[in-house]
């Protein structure tokens, strides 16, 4: 009996390594890492304490259509490669340091981000994986002695926290992900659903746009994690827009996701129309004027309302906190309704139904995402962390993505949730009580920006200047009512929210609803869960934005 | 009787059905009409002038490096081109080319409006009517925008003598083929993986690449002249190169590149591998070469890298907006009818033809930017100057276009406006000379002056030229192989890291013989008006003087591991 159960353990842990050891790429990397840990130096100078490779593999392709007629059918694949080379300790390395002046250097360009090449042959990656090494170290020499330096030249407060956390590695092969979209099936499709625009002449300008990425990480470290995870997300995003009598632009884009490439056509057919007839009523409603008083966002806008004020404050940057503008002396204080509790789950792709995109097994350091418990009844716990430490938190969650840290599925719940009529005679109630004629209603957001054309094209998200004030590039209200006190409402066009401080912000929503709605971050990489919001405030004026007059000619007939 | 009525009623409409034919042009003269009869602003001027291009590009590419893949792609993207003039021929909108892009953050703006306008990848009418309808009118906002900017500008400017802004031109019918392409995707995929493993023996090699592309273009042009026009071309390009870096820590490279017009233009396995061994030769050589100092002396620059020469030297001073401007140099403004190079030099820009003694040429095009037939333009006769290129901007003297308006058309904002541009630059010398015979030549010139060494420049990647004001005119080339001549024994060395250069009337002074081994260039030409495929066919060219000048040079130590061997599974430990 016993022989056996030994003879079976031994037997599964050789199949998982020869599993392992089957995968060219990932044996390619952690040949080329394990001879670079083991023999590069220079004379003098530190070892490596630290090394990973990321190879992303990725493929892309795009079919988009306007008016019944195609705009676009692409695809492209490529390879990257990312380079984490540590020099000095898990306390004090290489890292943050901040490139002081120009130099012609034309290696930096060379080996920054670089496109490797994939194959079964794996001489090629070995042989850009080298270089990219090498220029790495060297940089990271260069870079620990100017801050090493810089340290010792400026005493800083005794308890900087380590430049590195300590993990444990990770071990997990996953599938590669392939996309399994034809761009000649889909052609039909998307133009079909592109002519429902057709029958709405006030429409200028509408596009539909499918896109597949397929994406799969190849990740080794010298602290033994190897990874091979292939992820998948199909999106379909419809844009349109005209303009308003006075030459104001009225734009809407939204964004569906699917995992397997499925959608539903009924819905996005049901979807297009109402995003059409929207705007066309849009048109010939009246304009937004300035404006400070109660708002309410409704659900799925309220998402990407969280999403633009406070999901920056919930990633532990140490750029932003540097310049004073984060939450890292809040740990432990209420900074939101005390009913209020936020977590970020990367783990689950569903939420209520709700369907996620923020889901994720590792980060792109290698380490295993973490549910986070951020902000527990209204007390502000902790931040999404990568493996830089900032004070008081020495261990990463697995939220450091795209070079930066970033939400995963973020989620607000409330322990005192109210129905959405409930809140809207609260924002009637509100007004009331500060002696506003309405409050407002907002009632469906678009993204900040499109992936429309063979460029991306970036509106001007962000946030922009005018008279001194700033706009939150991030929250685009779409359809905004006026709510009067008698419970009589009217549409209104053209509502920018002015930004203020976002802890002020936060400390002015005074309640939120039972419906929870998903919102996507623009580049499909997060997702914000949040229901109804009511604001005892917010500053709203009207767009100054892209006026212009209306075309001279009407169009040109059938 | 009534059969020759009738075809006497079927002629004017002839042009007409033609178009009718071709659903693209068609729905570009519809709205052409409508715009011309029915566009305009209260109290503005309506437009004079609308033109459109629509430029159809299908590309297949892919690279890989050292026998493994490293990316791919498959597009085919349109670019629609509006073009709106106010005024009228003698003054209008269009800014000059030396004003063009300058910043304007309205501009900037405008013109992402623009982008987001779909235009459709199909024949299909209704969307590219649409289409055509925004943009028509946002260019004639713009168009409007600009006339007002200009004639404040003209308000305060001293103005000599004032060309027209747009010459006249007959209007062009003519519909070809459609240009496409039927490729083997993998077959092709196999084939750079193929050749890019050639190099896997040579691991010194720190990069190399092999990148195949094919292009097919198609062009639709109409205008409110009355030109309808669509043509188009193939285009296959392999290119090929590598780099290394030198124990002084300089990045030295070459490259090979072949052009054609079809898959059997491109070179057969075994030359391309002949090739690609002489690459691999040369970087190495390239790498252990000693570098040259800054230097002034006879040259003898070989064939494609005298093709450059005389494009950087010559070849942009020739784009007649250069010769009536306050901002550019005007080098050859008043040298018309004077001779500026020797007498048995013959120089002309054909972008008619496809090829040259069997070499592709990848300058060819039927028909420019704006409508214009391609014309074989005589620039240097017998050493003299006899013409400029030109587009539809004219300059004193030079009233018409020759069919030299290009731009690169792919993108709003940036080349998009065509200006005068070369096309397949071709130098033909009546005194050709044998190439020991012009080294022979070399060596004596250097002991004329004295020089201890002569200069041998082999093969080009490209170079530069100033033609603004701002600084001195002059030109730079960067050979790619440099060789050192000794003047008294002959020998050869090649060295590195140089690149030579000069004042464009002065180095056409120094030519001194011409070889008789024309070879073929073909390249990008970057200007005003973007990049645009541009080929130079030269023979050898002796100058009796050229200046080199050190090219800038990294100074990062070379890998300080040996690259990494063979062994998929990384089991074998490499020795050290």
């Amino acid at each position: 009996m016993r022989s056996l159960k030994i003879v079976c353990l031994s037997l599964a842990i050789c199949s998982f390594a020869w599993a392992a050891s089957q995968n060219p790429i990932l044996a390619a990397m952690q040949s080329e890492l394990d001879r670079s840990m083991q023999n590069l130096r220079m004379e003098e100078q530190e070892r490596p304490y630290f090394l990973s490779y990321l190879v992303t593999d990725q493929t892309y392709v795009t079919v988009e259509a306007s008016l019944g007629a195609i705009t676009q059918s692409d695809e492209s694949r490529n390879h990257r490669l990312s380079v984490d080379l540590r020099v000095g300790s898990y306390e004090l390395d290489n890292s943050g340091v901040k490139k002081q002046r120009w130099s012609y250097d034309p290696d930096e360009w060379k080996y920054s981000n670089m496109q490797v090449p994939i194959d079964d042959d794996t001489i090629g990656l070995k042989h850009q994986l080298w270089l990219a090494t090498d220029y790495a170290y060297k940089k990271a020499v260069e870079d620990f002695s100017k801050k090493a330096r810089e340290i010792a030249l400026n005493p800083e407060d005794e308890e900087r926290p380590p430049d590195f956390s300590q993990e444990d590695p990770e071990v997990y092969i996953g599938d590669e992900a392939k996309i399994a979209a034809d761009r000649k099936e889909w052609e039909p499709r998307i133009m079909r659903c592109s002519a429902l625009f057709a029958e709405y002449e006030d429409i200028l300008i509408s596009r539909v746009r499918f896109d597949a990425q397929a994406k799969t990480a190849y990740f080794v470290s010298s602290e033994g994690s190897k990874i091979q995870d292939g992820d998948l997300l199909y999106s379909l995003e419809i844009e349109s827009s005209t303009r308003a009598e006075d030459g104001m632009p009225l734009r809407d884009f939204r964004r569906f996701y699917s995992y397997d490439g499925t959608f539903d056509e009924a819905q996005i057919e049901a979807e297009i129309t109402r995003m059409a007839e929207r705007l066309v009523t849009l048109k010939d409603t009246e304009a937004c004027e300035q404006y400070a008083g109660p708002v309410l966002i409704e659900a799925q806008a309220s998402g990407a309302f969280v999403s633009a004020v406070l999901a920056p404050l919930l990633n532990a940057d140490k750029k932003l906190w540097e310049k004073g503008g984060g939450l890292q002396d809040k740990v432990g204080q209420r900074v939101i309704l005390p009913s209020i509790s936020v977590y970020d789950d990367p783990t689950i792709d569903t939420y209520k139904g709700l369907t996620l995109v923020g889901h994720y097994r590792f980060d792109d350091q290698g380490v295993a995402a973490q549910k986070v418990n951020l902000i527990e009844r209204g007390v502000l716990n902790g931040f999404l962390l990568s493996r830089s430490p900032v004070k008081g938190f020495d261990k990463s969650n697995g939220h450091s993505r795209d070079g930066g840290v970033e939400i995963g599925n973020l989620i607000l719940e409330s322990s005192a949730p109210q129905s959405f009529a409930r809140l809207k005679s609260r924002l009637i109630a509100e007004c009331k009580k500060q002696g506003r004629p309405y409050g407002l209603l907002v009632t469906s957001v678009r993204l900040p920006e499109s992936r429309s054309g063979r460029r991306i094209i970036y509106s001007f998200s962000g946030e922009s200047e005018g008279e001194g004030r700033r706009v939150l590039g991030q929250f685009q209200p779409v359809a905004v009512y006026k709510v009067y006190t008698d419970g009589s409402e009217e549409l209104l066009r053209g509502v920018q929210v002015l930004s203020s401080s976002p802890l002020a912000t936060l400390g002015k929503i005074i309640a939120v609803g039972n419906d929870p709605g998903a919102w996507s971050t623009s580049f499909g990489t997060g997702s914000v869960v949040a229901p109804s919001i009511l604001l005892s405030e917010l500053e709203v004026r009207k767009t100054k934005e892209g006026m212009r007059t209306l075309p001279i000619l009407p169009p040109p007939g059938e | 009787m009534r059969a020759k009525i009738l075809l006497v009623i079927a002629l004017p409409g002839f042009a007409t059905l033609w178009a009718g034919a071709n659903p693209i042009l068609s729905t570009m003269q519809a709205e052409l009409d409508r715009s011309m009869e029915k566009l305009q602003l209260e109290g503005e001027k309506p437009p004079y002038f609308i033109s459109y291009l629509l430029v159809d590009r299908e590309e297949f590419s892919t690279r890989a490096s050292l026998g493994a893949l490293m990316d791919a792609d498959d597009e085919h993207y349109r670019f629609l081109n509006v073009q709106v003039r106010v005024g009228d021929y003698t003054f209008d909108n269009i800014p000059a080319p030396e004003d063009v892009y300058s910043y304007d953050e309205d501009k900037q703006k405008q013109d992402e409006e623009y982008a987001k306008v779909p235009v459709p990848l199909t024949d299909e009418a209704d969307l590219l009517r649409h289409a055509l309808w925004l943009a028509t009118d946002m260019r004639y906002k713009w168009a409007l925008k600009q006339y007002a900017d200009k004639e404040g500008q003209r308000a305060r400017e001293v103005v000599e003598e004032r060309s027209d802004d747009f010459s006249r031109s007959e209007p062009v019918t003519y519909i070809g083929d459609k240009a496409s392409y039927s490729i083997e995707k993998a077959k092709w995929e196999e084939k750079v993986k193929e050749y890019s493993a050639l190099f896997k023996e040579y691991p010194e090699i720190l990069e190399s690449r092999v990148s195949f592309s094919v292009e097919a273009r198609n062009d639709y042009f109409a205008s409110s002249e009355g030109s309808q026009i669509q043509h188009g071309k193939v285009s296959y390009w392999l290119l090929i190169s590598a780099s290394t870096k030198s124990p002084d820590g300089m990045w030295v490279r070459s490259f090979r590149n072949f052009f054609g017009w079809a898959e059997e233009d491109l070179p057969s396995e075994e030359v391309v591998g002949g090739e690609i061994e002489a690459l691999i030769g040369e970087v190495i050589a390239l790498r252990d070469a000693p570098v040259m100092e800054a230097y002034v002396g006879p040259a003898l620059i070989q064939g494609q890298a005298a093709g450059v020469f005389i494009h950087e030297t010559y070849g942009h001073r020739m784009e007649s907006h250069r010769l009536e401007s306050k901002v550019y140099g005007e080098t050859f403004k008043d040298k018309m009818g004077t001779r500026i190079m020797p007498g048995y030099i013959f120089l002309y820009d054909d972008p008619t033809i496809k090829e040259y003694q069997g070499m592709p040429l990848d300058g060819y095009y039927l028909y420019d930017d704006e409508g214009i037939a391609a014309r074989r333009t005589e620039l240097v006769k017998d050493g003299i100057l006899v013409n400029f290129l030109c587009s539809r901007r004219p300059i004193k003297g030079f009233p018409e276009s020759n069919g030299h308006g290009r731009a690169m058309m792919q993108s709003v904002g940036y080349g998009d406006v065509p200006v005068a541009r070369q096309g397949n630059l071709i130098l033909e010398t009546s005194k050709p000379t044998p190439f020991p015979k012009l080294k022979k030549l070399l060596l004596k010139e250097c002991r004329k002056q004295n020089k201890p060494y002569g200069l041998i420049f082999v093969r080009s990647e490209g170079g530069g030229t100033i033609t603004s004001r701002s600084y001195m005119a002059s030109y730079q080339s960067n050979p790619l192989l440099v060789y050192r001549v000794d003047a008294r024994t002959g020998q050869q060395e090649l060295v590195r890291g140089v690149k030579f250069g000069g004042t464009p009337l002065v180095s056409l002074e120094k030519i001194a013989a011409t070889g008789d081994d024309p070879r073929v260039f073909n390249g990008f030409c970057g200007a005003e008006s973007g990049f645009i495929p541009v080929a130079l066919v030269s023979p050898s060219i002796l100058l009796s003087e050229i200046e080199i000048a050190k090219e800038p040079a990294g100074n990062q130590k070379p890998p300080i591991l040996p690259p990494p061997f063979g062994e998929e599974n990384g089991n074998q430990s490499p020795e050290m």
